[in-house]
């Protein structure tokens, strides 16, 4: 795949919109750098989290006076340290997302990757993006600061169809090298021969927030595509002949239904949160309606 | 080995077409080059797997869906093929089959059953299916012979309709031109020609062959002469008909009374074959006019009498009716019968006394009787009867009858006694079916002795002795000759019941041959002896049909009418315009009783029937395509509901 330019990836309109975003916790996650995020650890921080008994030793900055005075016992007003904020977004690459139209399914992985990426940037979030193939190459190490986007941008621009890959040892590697908590987003097709569930399992390692956002082309969840056909996956080079009529398209789209329906229930049912989308489906409603409502962004 | 090969294939027609099965490597060949398909690249294959793997295991036979095509294809091919060899139901030997199909054509043969055909319009379908279902023979020739037939029909003779062949078309056209009679059922003649037909010659005389096939096609009401058929192995009866209603006459005759008026007296006697009690309506007319209508009760199979009594003026055509009687079988509903006119017998009794014959001829009405001493007698030819009782005359007897008593005729006639007379004679036995002899039993007639008669050739014994004939009737062109070789005084018959019966037969018989016939009716089959007058040189006999039969009487004292297959009245015209009219009847209790007989049973073998069918080689290809067209239509579903292969 030819190397694309990294402005063409995020549209300016989309990023002036995307401005008014952030990219949204609902669990308190332990940074390694002090950051915007609220910690679970007190520190120091203009949000108060409790009171707890003076001790010898502990800065006297922080007695609350106005107890003394009520109590005449000595307290130590607590605040919750704000961290920053661990981002990951993992990029399925691998061939069978160089489908779809207008997009492919991983260019719009890849321009959604972006999105996220700007708005994790912008807020102070440590984003780091990692490529889905067979060595689960990271391509874009954990960074904050907006002056990162140029950066970012530039990985993702670089980021090429893998060869075959396997969803399993992809999230294996990943969580092995990711040791800090945060949010993952994994975005696939999860069309894997080896299953997702196994795979979406190295998840419950870390203490992650997941979401799975399932890409899919149009035509693979509508085929229009009748007769005698050698279909060849795309990943394993592995034919399959058909001779599709009415009957097999209504039974393909009900595996697909179905398919679908048991990623989302499985992710669902183990607390992560799942989103499909279809290419043809435009990246802002994505991130401004859905994203949204799934409570990723705000 | 060209013999093993060729018995091999026998069952089949055309066994060439087996070559066709070598088409089968083709439709292998066809599957193995595949089906074009055009590739198509997709991200990926496995939700398309799934859902293919959904639909087979939706649906049945799934383990032989990878084939199915192929071996519904290859199934159609063998059938075809099959269908094409011609294959046979009933294997036959290399030789082909030889048939004989005996057709009963005897009047119960014209029964209509419920569907409204007659029995002979059934058995002519099966036997014309038993000619469809004969093998033509293969296309190669070398490879089994054709089958062969012959086609016989039996009632009261039995006539070859088709002799033996191969061409059905020949065949058919005998069978659709067989016409049932209206006579009995008599299969001995049959039974001769099948003998010859269907043993096989081996060192010490016949042998039945199991080779030879007869297929016989009858209602089953074949009477004591089915034993006939005793000696056939391979025997297929098909039985046709299910009816059993039917009431017929079976018997007409007509009497002078013995009374002292002068009557006749009209008997006829009704069968009933069905398995109830019948009551029905006789209507006696003659001339069209109805005389007398009389309601008889007949049982259950079983038979009943009728006696009219007719006055003395009334002559003509009797005709018997069952009124209102419709059953199965119409043909027994009706018979006819003569009554003569009562003429005068112009009678001599040459005698020196004899008070017994006086007594038995002068209460006779028809007989005008005058008596002469012996000796200076000659007959002249004026008296209808001259008997001479013990003595006899010289010279030629002039046209008449006689009856000498105890007294040979001249020697011309041909009668001769030689050597003692016989002592006690002893009656063994005596014709009970001639109009003489009938209705009586000369049992318990004792005699003292009788001449040792020797009859001439073409005379008929009428009673017989153990050492000679006692009575004989010889019947000339113009002279009936009877001769009674004992006397009458010195024997116990004038006092026995059958002197006066024996008697008033003989002047019954001697007055119908005066008039020309000997019997009041006949029945179908018979042959029919008709007496012309003397003057008539030639005569033509309209059948009920409307045949005409000529008839050269030039030297012939008595013609004999012997194709009375058909029922009705035959018309006798003389050449000086004098006409008779000879009525035929069925009159046969075997074929009034039409039950269908469906289990023949004969020297103790038992033969079912089969019921409105008969047993053929049936060619079975059209149900080989039929059974080729479905599978195609199989396949054709399989291959429309199948996704993949």
């Amino acid at each position: 795949m030819p190397r694309i330019d990294p402005k063409t990836i995020l549209d300016p309109a989309l990023m002036a919109r995307l401005d008014a975003l952030e990219v949204l916790t609902h669990r308190v996650f332990r940074g390694r750098q002090r950051g915007e995020r609220r910690s679970r650890k007190k520190g120091i921080s203009v949000e108060f989290a409790d009171y707890r008994n003076y001790v010898r030793g502990d800065d006297t900055r922080f007695i609350d006076w106005n107890i003394f005075a009520r109590l005449e016992k000595l307290f130590i007003k607590l605040f919750l340290e704000e961290e920053d904020l661990a981002f990951h977004v993992i990029v399925d690459t691998s061939k069978s997302m160089d489908f779809g139209t207008p997009l492919t399914k991983f260019e719009y992985a890849r321009k959604l990757a972006a999105a996220l990426g700007y708005v994790a940037l912008r807020n102070q979030d440590k984003i780091g993006v990692t490529a889905f193939s067979a060595r689960g190459d990271e391509v874009f190490r954990p960074a904050r600061g907006k002056g990162q986007l140029p950066k970012l941008l530039n990985a993702l621009s670089l980021l090429e169809i893998g060869d075959r890959t396997s969803l399993r040892d992809s999230l294996r590697d990943f969580v092995t090298r990711s040791t800090q908590p945060g949010i993952v987003v994994l975005i696939s097709d999860f069309l894997d021969e080896g299953g997702f569930e196994e795979a979406l399992k190295f998840f419950f390692l870390r203490n992650y927030e997941v979401y799975c956002i399932q890409v899919l082309s149009p035509e693979e969840r509508n085929p229009t595509d009748v007769g005698h056909l050698q279909l060849i996956d795309a990943e394993t080079g592995d034919p399959q002949e058909v001779t599709i009529n009415d009957q097999l398209l209504k039974q393909y789209q009900r595996t697909v239904e179905t398919y679908c329906a048991s990623v989302r229930d499985w992710c669902v049912g183990r607390g992560m949160s799942y989103l499909a989308a279809t290419t043809d489906q435009p990246i802002e409603s994505m991130l401004l309606s859905y994203l949204r409502v799934k409570g990723l962004l705000r | 080995m060209m013999a093993w090969f060729s018995s091999l294939f026998s069952p089949f027609i055309a066994p060439w077409a087996f070559a066709l099965l070598a088409l089968g490597p083709v439709i292998v060949l066809f599957y193995l080059l595949k089906l074009k398909r055009r590739p198509v690249k997709v991200p990926s294959t496995l939700l398309w797997r799934r859902s293919v793997q959904d639909l087979v295991a939706n649906a049945p036979f799934q383990k032989l869906r990878n084939n199915i095509l192929l071996w519904l294809q290859l199934l159609i091919l063998l059938l075809l093929v099959i269908a094409l060899t011609r294959p046979i139901f009933k294997l036959s030997g290399l030789k082909g089959e030889t048939v004989i199909l005996l057709l009963d054509q005897s009047a119960s043969m014209q029964a209509k059953d419920q569907n409204g055909v007659t029995r002979f319009e059934k058995a002519k379908k099966l036997a014309l299916e038993a000619v469809d279902g004969m093998s033509a023979g293969s296309m190669m020739g070398a490879l089994g012979r054709r089958d062969e037939m012959m086609v016989i029909g039996f009632s009261n003779n039995t006539v070859p309709l088709q002799p033996m062949t191969s061409d059905k078309a020949l065949l058919r056209a005998a069978i659709q031109g067989a016409e049932p009679t209206d006579t009995e059922t008599d299969m001995s003649d049959a039974g001769y020609i099948l003998q010859e037909r269907t043993m096989r010659r081996v060192e010490n005389g016949l042998q039945p062959d199991p080779d030879a096939r007869v297929i016989l096609i009858s209602d089953g009401g074949l009477g004591p002469t089915v034993s006939s058929l005793a000696d056939i192995l391979n025997l297929d009866y098909s039985v046709v008909g299910d009816s059993s209603d039917n009431v017929g006459i079976t018997g007409i005759d007509v009497r002078e009374s013995f009374g002292g008026d002068f009557e006749y007296q009209l008997f006829t006697t009704l069968y009933n074959a069905s398995d109830e009690a019948k009551t029905l309506m006789v209507e006696l007319d003659v001339e069209g006019e109805v005389l007398d209508l009389k309601s008889v009760q007949v049982p259950a199979r079983g038979a009943q009498p009728v006696i009219f009594t007719i006055g003395e003026s009334v002559t003509g055509l009797a005709t018997v009716k069952l009124n209102d009687n419709v059953d199965s079988f119409a043909l027994d509903d009706l018979a006819r019968a003569n009554i003569s006119p009562p003429t005068e017998l112009k009678t001599i009794l040459v005698t020196r006394g004899n008070s017994f014959l006086q007594g038995v001829l002068s209460t006779d009405p028809r007989v005008n009787l005058s008596m002469v001493r012996p000796g200076s007698f000659t007959p002249t030819g004026d008296a209808d009867i001259t008997i001479f009782d013990n003595n006899t005359t010289t010279g030629e007897l002039p046209p008449g009858n006689f009856l000498f008593i105890n007294a040979l005729p001249p020697e011309d006639i041909g009668f001769r006694s030689e050597g003692e007379r016989v002592q006690r004679p002893e009656i063994i036995d005596w014709n009970r079916v001639h109009p003489i002899t009938r209705y009586a039993n000369f049992q318990r007639v004792l005699i003292q002795d009788a001449m040792k008669l020797e009859s001439p050739k073409g005379s008929v014994a009428l009673i017989e002795a153990a050492e000679t004939d006692l009575v004989s009737l010889y019947e000339q062109e113009t002279r009936r000759v009877l001769v009674i070789g004992f006397d009458v005084k010195a024997s116990y018959w004038p006092v026995d019941v059958s002197f006066p019966i024996f008697f008033s037969n003989l002047i019954d018989y001697w007055s119908r041959t005066g008039r020309g016939m000997s019997k009041a009716a006949y029945a179908t089959g018979e042959s029919v002896p008709i007496v012309p007058p003397r003057e008539a040189k030639s005569a033509v006999v309209t059948t009920p049909a409307g045949t005409k039969i000529n008839y050269n009487l030039e030297g012939q004292s008595t013609i004999y009418l012997t194709d009375t297959a058909k029922a009705g009245v035959y018309t006798v015209a003389f050449d000086k315009g004098l006409q008779r009219q000879i009525p035929v009847n069925v009159l046969s209790a075997l074929e009034s009783d039409i039950k269908p007989v469906n289990e023949l049973s004969f020297g103790g073998r038992k033969i079912s029937g089969s019921k409105d069918s008969v047993k053929t080689r049936q060619e079975v290809w059209p149900w080989l395509v039929l059974a080729a067209l479905l599978v195609l239509m199989v396949e054709w579903m399989v291959y429309c509901r199948r996704t993949f292969m």
